[in-house]
């Protein structure tokens, strides 16, 4: 998502939201180059079965190229811009409750995915002293830390881990994984068993579950066959459909689809805040 | 070896070669600097654009008191886009983040085995100003890297240049992405870089403005008397440009021309004197 930009132009946030909004072109910008990437013609990615004949069964290894490393940093473009903003705004707050530039030397908006304690001696170190309670109450009220276990899967913490890998240490490189659902898949292939009566030489699928990385060689479908029934191991498998792949950034693996949900947060955070400037209209 | 220890010995090491496939970064910091110039090349067009659209900033008038010639600059109606600023950022956001990820590329290289969480999370690249750093917090961020390329850390820092501190390439960089970071885009501004003379086509003498912001109309030439008519198109007189504003440590540079510099000063001086040890 954008902000109308001509709509905040003369607010004092328009610095903020002018930084939120080049994180969301940024990130349109990489979203279009996975889309091209995993719609390039052919295909990326293919599968190559063998029979083992030990295991006695048919499996199919991942073959495909590994997403390019500028993604990692155009992704590092968007969360330093993202995570920019929600600081940016801390400031504009700061000044807003009688601080000066110099207060926001040392400012940040506190991220806290541990526990309040954490959260509260963040704050105490990030938001300056003028920052007033309403405001401070408000910093707090979308933290992390809320979410109990999930905190790690949380928008801001996940912001958070990208912002400080990408700035500090490692890009966030990107990986293929697995998007089709495997319970989906097998009841398909189950269903679709024509052998009649007939007692079905496979003994068991096997498919690599949703999200799982994709790496080259790496199986990800597994057919076991009954020695009894089956005493010659096929040739051939064919293997219809297609694998549907998605990309993930990071250590904490960030589906690619799911950045947009971080941007959305963080602008219910922002369009918060904005409700507390009082209105200026420079240009009337 | 019974079959649970070889397995958790296999486990391990799969732990281990993960870590070490996701963890080396060397070429993040060469990317971050190749996206640095993309940004550089984007602003670069981003402020030639701006330029082009506000030429006729630049205008002749009469004195009409004298009756000299006069070469003006009127100010811009709004400052300099934001687009501006915001690549701007992004520039200087790479070619900072790139020395950070290259000290853990340093550490990575001299480190034997993959480096602790304590290791990694305190990789940074320091710079200095005001004081020199104590020996803990060059253990804390360079404490991992070769013993030679630390003192080669150690010799750049800006404390070394006393009182100009503020003036040495490092402290700017960092200071212009703390800005960027935390409290503002770095503001820019509409300026006058310098004039171009042509003293041959002079007929009689003039006076100059070598630079500085517009901020108002601002004379960039005074002709004694009428311009010359052999004299250049005035427009070329003026050489503007777009420079880091006041509130921003590199206040009056040009932005595209300084970020250029510095990234060029950070592949010679920096860069290329430390790669030798990420072998």
């Amino acid at each position: 998502m954008t902000a109308p930009e001509s709509e905040y132009a003369f607010h004092r946030l328009a610095g903020v939201v002018a930084k939120f909004n080049r994180s969301s072109e940024q990130f349109d910008v990489l979203r279009t180059e996975i889309w091209q990437f995993l719609n390039e013609d052919p295909e990326p990615h293919f599968s190559r079965g063998e029979f083992d004949a030990d295991s006695w069964e048919w499996i199919e290894r991942f073959q495909g190229r590994e997403p390019p490393l500028r993604w990692g940093v155009i992704l590092g473009d968007c969360v330093h811009n993202l995570r920019s903003a929600l600081d940016h705004l801390i400031c504009q707050v700061t000044l807003l409750d009688g601080g000066t530039m110099d207060d926001c030397a040392e400012a940040q908006f506190p991220i806290a995915s541990k526990s309040e304690q954490q959260f509260e001696n963040m704050a105490d170190r990030r938001l300056p002293a003028c920052f007033s309670d309403k405001h401070r109450a408000m910093v707090k009220e979308p933290q992390p830390f809320h979410d109990g276990e999930g905190a790690p899967r949380h928008p801001l913490s996940v912001l958070a881990d990208l912002s400080n890998a990408d700035k500090h240490r490692v890009l966030n490189t990107s990986v293929s994984f697995m998007d089709s659902d495997a319970k989906e898949v097998l009841d398909r292939l189950v269903a679709s068993y024509q052998g009649g009566d007939e007692p079905s030489p496979v003994h068991s699928w096997w498919m690599v579950k949703r999200g799982h990385h994709l790496e080259q060689g790496i199986p990800w479908f597994r057919i076991v066959f009954d020695r009894a029934i089956l005493t010659e191991g096929p040739v051939k498998v064919e293997m219809g459909g297609n694998i549907r792949l998605g990309i993930a950034f990071g250590d904490v693996g960030l589906d690619s689809r799911d950045f947009k949900k971080i941007g959305e947060y963080v602008w219910l955070i922002i369009e918060r805040f904005m409700r507390e400037f009082p209105e200026t209209k420079y240009h009337d | 070896v019974g079959k649970k220890e070889r397995l958790r010995r296999e486990r391990k090491d799969a732990e281990l070669a993960e870590v070490e496939a996701g963890s080396t970064g060397l070429p993040g910091f060469q990317l971050k600097m190749d996206r640095a110039r993309v940004h550089l090349e984007n602003l670069d067009l981003a402020v030639k654009k701006w330029l082009d659209v506000h030429a006729d900033l630049v205008r002749e008038e009469t004195d009409p008191e004298t009756g000299d010639g006069l070469i003006v600059v009127d100010p811009p109606t709004v400052s300099p886009a934001d687009i501006i600023a915001l690549i701007a950022a992004d520039c200087i956001h790479n070619l900072r983040a790139s020395l950070d990820q290259l000290v853990f590329s340093l550490s990575w290289a001299f480190t034997a085995g993959p480096l602790s969480k304590q290791v990694a999370e305190g990789c940074e690249f320091p710079i200095f100003g005001p004081r020199g750093p104590r020996k803990q917090e060059l253990d804390k961020r360079v404490g991992a890297v070769h013993p030679d390329a630390r003192r080669i850390i150690e010799d750049l820092q800006p404390h070394h240049a006393g009182d100009a501190f503020a003036r040495e390439e490092l402290w700017i960089l960092d200071q212009l992405w703390n800005l960027d970071k935390h409290r503002m885009l770095p503001v820019t501004v509409f300026g006058q870089q310098a004039v171009q003379i042509n003293p041959q086509a002079l007929t009689s003498s003039a006076t100059y403005r070598l630079h500085g912001p517009i901020r108002r109309k601002t004379e960039i030439v005074r002709f004694e008397g009428a311009r010359p008519e052999a004299y250049p198109d005035p427009k070329s007189a003026a050489v503007l440009d777009i420079a880091f504003g006041k509130g921003t440590p590199a206040y009056g540079r040009p932005v595209t021309g300084f970020l250029s510099g510095l990234a060029d000063y950070l592949r010679d001086e920096v860069i290329g004197k430390l790669t030798p040890f990420l072998d």
